[in-house]
Formats: structure tokens, C-alpha cells, sequence
């Protein structure tokens, strides 16, 4: 991809327009999956436990390992994708190396958190915490280096 | 890196032309049959077909436009401005469902349209790019 190799992708409007507008849609994209994360698992962690662990109060059966391992399997294909596209934009950003490496690992470190949520018929309710947490914390992270692209951008400096 | 092109977009047509197909078979192709497929749909059956969507296609979306960068024959500004419409289209596309589900029936003619507007225009624009590529050998 072209992005990878350009001198200053600003000066660029093709990739400049092309890029905001990737921007915007993966910002927007990231919202609406936190949106299906936080439907189909609550918005507390006592509800992301009763969700995946099951919960006698609600009548409702644990998640398999199966059915977890579906799910995480599909989430991490496209948020992979996300993660390299973004990733590659950070690192041409205006920071210094150590800043930007800290960006990058502090990203791939919570969406490695995700295949916690593996572990959940062992570890319980922290490993349902820390798989959950990890991947909404992939998603803000992510919305927020999207806007810092974009922001550099808008004001040439990428 | 002609025949890698070339598979991108062979690649490309196919998942579009399997997603018009999909579309038709399950939703189908008067605005009355959108209005009513949609209408019914819960938030949680829209977030599960629009977000991996919207993870996905804005990346095809900018492999493909990116592309339009190395077309000499078009100026600069001429490339920007057609960007624009294929994002507009994707976005109206993406989230007009959830207008429908929340009673907006009208709104199945954007969908309509928007939906076959990216399509048409996805097409026109590989088409474009593959002609230049083997015209010019770029």
C-alpha cells in the first residue's frame, strides 16, 4: 500500500482524501462493534460474567468454549486488519520513536487481552474482565490514534 | 505486480458480486421487500452485519481508491473528487437500516440506491484501473 512507502502523504490529496475518509469509517465502525460488544455482554463486568459464565438469577447457560472460540476468532481477523492499517499511520506520525512504539505496544498488548476470554469455564470471572476490557480498550485505543492520524492530516504534518 | 492487481480485483468482484447475490436472495430487490426485511430486524441483527462491514470495506475501499493515485491521466483534484462519492455511498449503504428498523420506510430507496451506486461504481472504478494498468503497464 501505497501509504506505507509515500514521502508526506498530506501533499498527496489523493491519499490524503482516501485516508480521512478510511478514517471516518473505521471511527465510526469501532463504535458501532463497541455498541454490539456492549449489547451482547452488558456495560458492567458483573454483567460481562453473568453473560459468559451463565447466571442462575437470569436462567441463563454459560458460552461454551466452542462458541467462544467462534467469537474470538472473528473479532480477531478484522481487528488485525484495523490494528496494521492504523499501526502503519502511527508510526509515521510526528513522535518520538519511544512514543510511538509505547502507542503500538499499549494497542496490541489489550487486543492480545482478548484470548483471556478463553480461559473463562477456568478462570472465571477475571478472565471474562480482563478478555472483555482488553478489547474495549483495543477499540478506544484505536478510535483515538484514528483521530491523532486524522488530526495530522488535516494539519500536514503525516 | 500486473497479476497481483488483477487477483485484488478478481478477488474483489467476486465478494461484491457473492454479497449482490446474497442480498437479493435474502433481503431482495424492490424497496417494499427492503422495508419489510429491515423493519423487523433487532439492533443486535443490524450491529452484526454492518460491523464487520465497517471494519472491512473502508480497507478494500482505500487498497482500491489509493490505486487511482498512480492514474496520470486524471489531474490531482479530478482523483480527490471521486473519492468522496464512494465513501457517501458506503456510509448511506451501511446505515440506512437502522432509519429503516427505526420506522423510516422511505429510507429503503436510499438503501436501494446507495447500494446499487457502490456496487455500479466499484465496478466502474476497478474497470478503469485495470485498463490503465495493462494500457500503461504502471
Amino acid at each position: 500500500m501505497k501509504f506505507m512507502v509515500s514521502k508526506k502523504l498530506s501533499d498527496n490529496p489523493t491519499m490524503k482524501t482516501t485516508l480521512l475518509w478510511m478514517l471516518a469509517a473505521l471511527v465510526a465502525g469501532l463504535s458501532l462493534s463497541v455498541a454490539a460488544k456492549l449489547g451482547e455482554y452488558g456495560a458492567s463486568p458483573s454483567a460481562w460474567s453473568a453473560a459468559v459464565l451463565g447466571s442462575e438469577a437470569d436462567f441463563t447457560e454459560p458460552l461454551g468454549l466452542d462458541e467462544l472460540l467462534l467469537r474470538v476468532h472473528s473479532d480477531l481477523f478484522g481487528l488485525i486488519f484495523v490494528y496494521v492499517v492504523v499501526g502503519g499511520l502511527v508510526m509515521r506520525l510526528n513522535y518520538r520513536t519511544r512514543t510511538k512504539i509505547a502507542l503500538m505496544a499499549a494497542s496490541l498488548g489489550s487486543l492480545l487481552l482478548y484470548p483471556a476470554l478463553l480461559l473463562a469455564p477456568w478462570g472465571g470471572g477475571i478472565a471474562v474482565c480482563v478478555g472483555i476490557g482488553g478489547v474495549l480498550g483495543f477499540h478506544l485505543l484505536m478510535g483515538c490514534y484514528a483521530l491523532l492520524i486524522a488530526l495530522a492530516l488535516w494539519k500536514r504534518s503525516l | 505486480m500486473r497479476i497481483v492487481a488483477l487477483a485484488f480485483v478478481a478477488l474483489l468482484l467476486f465478494q461484491s458480486a457473492l454479497g449482490a447475490t446474497l442480498f437479493v436472495r435474502t433481503v431482495g430487490y424492490l424497496p417494499c421487500d427492503v422495508a419489510a426485511y429491515y423493519a423487523d430486524k433487532s439492533l443486535s441483527g443490524l450491529l452484526e452485519v454492518s460491523v464487520p462491514h465497517f471494519l472491512m470495506i473502508p480497507l478494500a475501499l482505500m487498497g482500491s481508491l489509493h490505486l487511482l493515485a498512480f492514474l496520470g491521466t486524471l489531474r490531482p483534484e479530478h482523483r480527490s473528487r471521486l473519492i468522496h462519492p464512494f465513501f457517501l455511498l458506503f456510509f448511506a449503504d451501511q446505515l440506512s437500516p437502522f432509519a429503516i428498523a427505526q420506522g423510516f420506510h422511505w429510507v429503503a430507496y436510499l438503501k436501494m440506491v446507495s447500494f446499487i451506486g457502490f456496487e455500479l461504481g466499484l465496478a466502474a472504478l476497478w474497470w478503469v484501473l485495470l485498463t490503465h494498468t495493462f494500457k500503461e503497464g504502471e
